[in-house]
Order: structure tokens, then sequence, then C-alpha cells
């Protein structure tokens, strides 16, 4: 069995502070990403017995409330606990890789005493795609948005690690996508990624940023195959 | 501090509007536009899609002018109180009225509130209001007497006479039965005062709201309005708009007015920046 194969399952939700409860209206500009998030969180929750946040640091950090990927964690995980690792936005993707393959490395070191306190793990992956999606977008229109989000998502959905690996570090930073970073996270979390099938994406990107929800799991078969 | 009126209950950061339905030829500033009946239904329904919480009947004009029988202002809004009743179940009704015999009609048809605009002429008022469960709105008018101008009327301190004389007939109309949480105080700007006293009772509202009674204001195109800035009858609705402004910051919770779309919006905008109302939809810098 790969280490890796401890990794039960992961999410992917948006960073967005329109998620935070401390900047909500009375009308939710959302509801469809914050549900399918919530459903998400949950089900990694239900699913794991150790949950780990990967978030992205805040670009520009003006503030001592901790970064927002994090905080958007713990609201979607609501009372079930986690733990969080941050890693900083623009990390080159050797760091990022060797942080996944740590994270479920650190699992595995731990052998029988790992899988008595916690031998199935989710993830409950932070990451936005570009903020340049149109003229009203934070980061106005930048032309390399939308095949940049293509590429991600897709890549989420065939769990294609290597297209994960592959994503442009200074395009995601031209095209503010601070997804980029715990995307590559997750696939060096993931190994080869075969044990893994994505279900249905939830996209919305109705204010010129791509966010987006998946929800990863491990194979039946690679379950049922020992 | 909480407050009720009709099936409604409000928290001391509620702001209303009470929408002005006149049944009436000659009020000064729609001038019979809500007289006929159809006119005045479709007022109603206007008024609570723009976002009123309530309104306000009336069948005799403020102002001097042709004198109006009891029998005829019962005609005027007996049967259309009855009607809105009918139409809007949940609707809190007011009706404008300083007569113990029309009150006590109008809230046998199904009216909450008897705005007395008059502070207390008929002292049978109260116990009218009582005897229904009715909620009831008192005002000052200095001693004027029904439908007159003031004239040369002085205080030495109008925000103490206000206060004296609507803390006393609030205690007088709970003496009557009045329940506490369904009586209203209105200072009443332009009755018995001149701009300068309506001027100082907004600009002190806060001393009214620390009574600890829910505060009603009718300030909509009034002449103080009018006379500081310089506006006739039909060019006041900017300078009503600021003074709402003021007195929401400042605290009062009801407002009877012409305009409501404009006036709902300037009172959330208030209850906004105060923060006793979230944002409608938040998004700018978020996402």
């Amino acid at each position: 069995m790969s280490a890796s194969s401890r990794i039960v399952a992961a999410a992917v939700v948006p960073g967005t502070l329109l998620l935070l409860p401390e900047y909500a209206g009375r009308i939710d500009p959302i509801p469809a990403i914050r549900t399918a998030a919530l459903a998400a969180v949950d089900a990694v929750v239900t699913a794991a017995d150790r949950v780990v946040v990967v978030t992205a640091g805040d670009r520009e950090p003006r503030h001592t409330k901790g970064p927002a990927g994090a905080r958007v964690a713990a609201t979607l995980l609501g009372e079930a606990p986690a733990e969080v690792v941050v890693v900083p936005w623009d990390a080159p993707v050797v760091v990022c890789r060797a942080l996944g393959a740590a994270i479920t490395g650190a699992e595995a070191s731990g052998e029988g005493e790992a899988d008595q306190a916690g031998g199935r793990w989710g993830l409950i992956i932070v990451a936005d795609g570009s903020a340049t999606r149109t003229e009203k977008a934070p980061g106005h229109y930048d032309p390399r948005a939308h095949a940049y989000d293509e590429v991600w998502l897709t890549a989420l959905r065939g769990v294609d690690v290597d297209a994960l690996l592959a994503l442009d570090a200074a395009v995601a930073e031209g095209v503010l996508a601070l997804g980029r970073a715990p995307l590559q996270v997750l696939a060096g979390a993931f190994g080869d990624g075969a044990a893994y099938t994505c279900g249905d994406i939830t996209t919305d990107d109705a204010y010129g940023v791509q966010h987006a929800v998946a929800l990863i799991r491990q194979r039946r078969n690679s379950l049922d195959c020992c | 501090m909480r407050f009720r009126l009709g099936r409604h209950t409000y928290a001391a950061h509620d702001r209303l509007v009470m929408a002005i339905v006149n049944r009436t030829t000659d009020s000064f500033y729609d001038r019979g536009a809500t007289w006929e009946d159809d006119a005045a239904y479709a007022r109603v329904r206007q008024v609570i899609a723009e976002g009123a919480d309530l309104v306000d009947i009336g069948g005799i004009k403020a102002a001097p002018g042709a004198e109006v029988p009891v029998a005829e202002e019962l005609r005027r809004v007996v049967p259309f109180v009855e009607g809105v009743r009918a139409e809007h179940p949940d609707l809190t009704i007011s009706v404008d009225t300083y007569r113990a015999e029309v009150a006590d009609a109008v809230l046998a048809a199904g009216a909450d509130v008897v705005n007395d605009a008059w502070g207390g002429a008929d002292p049978d008022l109260p116990a009218v209001v009582a005897a229904h469960g009715a909620g009831l709105v008192l005002t000052h008018t200095g001693g004027q007497r029904v439908r007159t101008r003031p004239h040369r009327i002085e205080y030495d301190d109008v925000v103490a006479a206000v206060a004296e004389s609507l803390l006393m007939q609030a205690e007088a109309a709970v003496a009557a039965g009045v329940e506490r949480e369904r009586i209203v105080i209105d200072p009443a700007h332009d009755f018995g005062k001149n701009t300068w006293h309506s001027l100082e009772c907004t600009r002190r509202l806060d001393e009214l709201v620390g009574l600890g009674w829910p505060v009603l204001v009718s300030l909509s195109n009034k002449d103080f309005v009018g006379e500081s800035l310089g506006r006739e009858v039909g060019e006041r609705v900017i300078g009503t708009l600021a003074t709402t402004a003021v007195s929401a910051w400042l605290g009062a919770h009801i407002y009877r007015v012409h305009e409501v779309r404009e006036t709902r919006d300037v009172l959330d905008m208030v209850s906004v920046i105060r923060g006793d109302l979230p944002p409608m939809r938040v998004t700018r810098g978020l996402a």
C-alpha cells in the first residue's frame, strides 16, 4: 500500500472572504459555492479521522488575523478539529510537492501508532483560481486567466497530478491565482493520483474570481483490493 | 427597550416607515390624491411594496380648514380601515384622529394604533385605546387648540417642555390602561412650534429618545424644512430626507412620511452605518 492511500478524501474549496460570517450581508452572494463547500468539507470530516487544512498565506497581509484561507476553512469546519498547514502563496513547485509528500510521510512514519490514532486522513485544500477573469475582476481582465483556470479545473477533474504540478507559478502570480501552491501540495500528497477520483465540481466566477469546490475520494477498489 | 405595534414587536434599534394615507380632499401635500377609494387602496398596496411598516390613515387635514363633523370623519375612515384590514391582515394600521368616538369605531374596524396628532385634545381617547388593547401615539402641541396654527408661542426650553408633556401623557395613558409597550411619543414638529423650535427638537432628539419610549417623528415636507431651505411645498423632499437621516442617527424609531421608498433607503442606510442592520449584499474586495 502506498503511503498516499492513507488519505481517503480531499476537498478543494475557495478561500474567498465571502464565506466568512464577519463579512456577510443580508443576501448571500455565493449560495451555491457555500453549499457545495460545506458539503465537501463535511464529507471529508465524515470520512477521515484526522483532517489537515492546506492554505496559502495571504499575498499582502496587513493584519494579524491569520491567513484568510485558514479562517475560511475554520468557518467551513465549524466544530470539527483540524490541523492547519500554511504554504507561502509563492512557494516553488518543488517545495509544494515536498510539503505534500511530507504530510503523507509524517502520517506514514507513525507506522502502527498512526494507523491506530488516525489511519484515515482527509485534506481541506483552500485554493482559488484566477482573479482576473473580467474587466470588473479584482485584478482587472487578464487574457491568460481563462486558460489557466481551465488547466487546473481539468486537472482536478481527472486527478491529474502531473498537470497540477505543471501549473506555471509566474502565470498564476500574474492572474492572481492564490490557489496554485496549495493545489501543488495536494498533488504532492496524492502520489501518482491513480487511487483517487473526483466528483462533480461546482464552479462560479460571478465576481471575476474563479471559485471552485471539488471533492476527491479514494477509489473504492483501491480500498477493497487489499 | 422593545415596543409593539399591531401584531409586531420591535427592538430599540428598529427604524420603521409609517406611510401617510390621507382620506381628505385638502391635505397640504397630496391635495386629495387618495380621496377616492381606488386611489387610496392603490396607495396602501404601493407603500407596502415600497417598504412601509405601517400606514397612518387620516380623515381630517391638520391645518385649519372646513369643519369635518364626526359623522363625516367616520364615513371617510371606517369603511376604508375595514377594507385595508381585509386586504392586508398583518399590516399595522394607524388612524390619525383626536376624537375618542372615531378612535373607538376605527379600532373596532381593525385598526391597531391611534395617532393622537393633537396631543390629548380629547381626554377620553386613552381609555378607548386601552379598551381595544390598541397602541397610542402621543404628541406635544404646546397647548395649541385643534387645527390652529402656532402664533407667537415661546418656550424657555422647548425640548424640556416637549419631554414634560409627553411623559405626563404617557403615564396618564398607562394609568388609563394602555399597554406600556404600545405607547409612542412624538415631539410633533411644527405643532405649537416655530421653525427654531422644530430644529431644536431635531438637534436634541436624543434627549427625547432617552426618555425610554419609542419616538415617532413626523417631518415630511413640513414648513420647518421649507423655511430652513427656502423651499416651497413640493421642493422639500431632500430636506426632509436629510432631517430623517439625522433623526435616525439620533435614535428615532418611527417616521411618518409621504415618500416611502426614499425614506426606507435613508433609514436602512443609517441602520447599516450604525451597525444595526447588515448591508444588503457585500462582495466588493471580498471575492
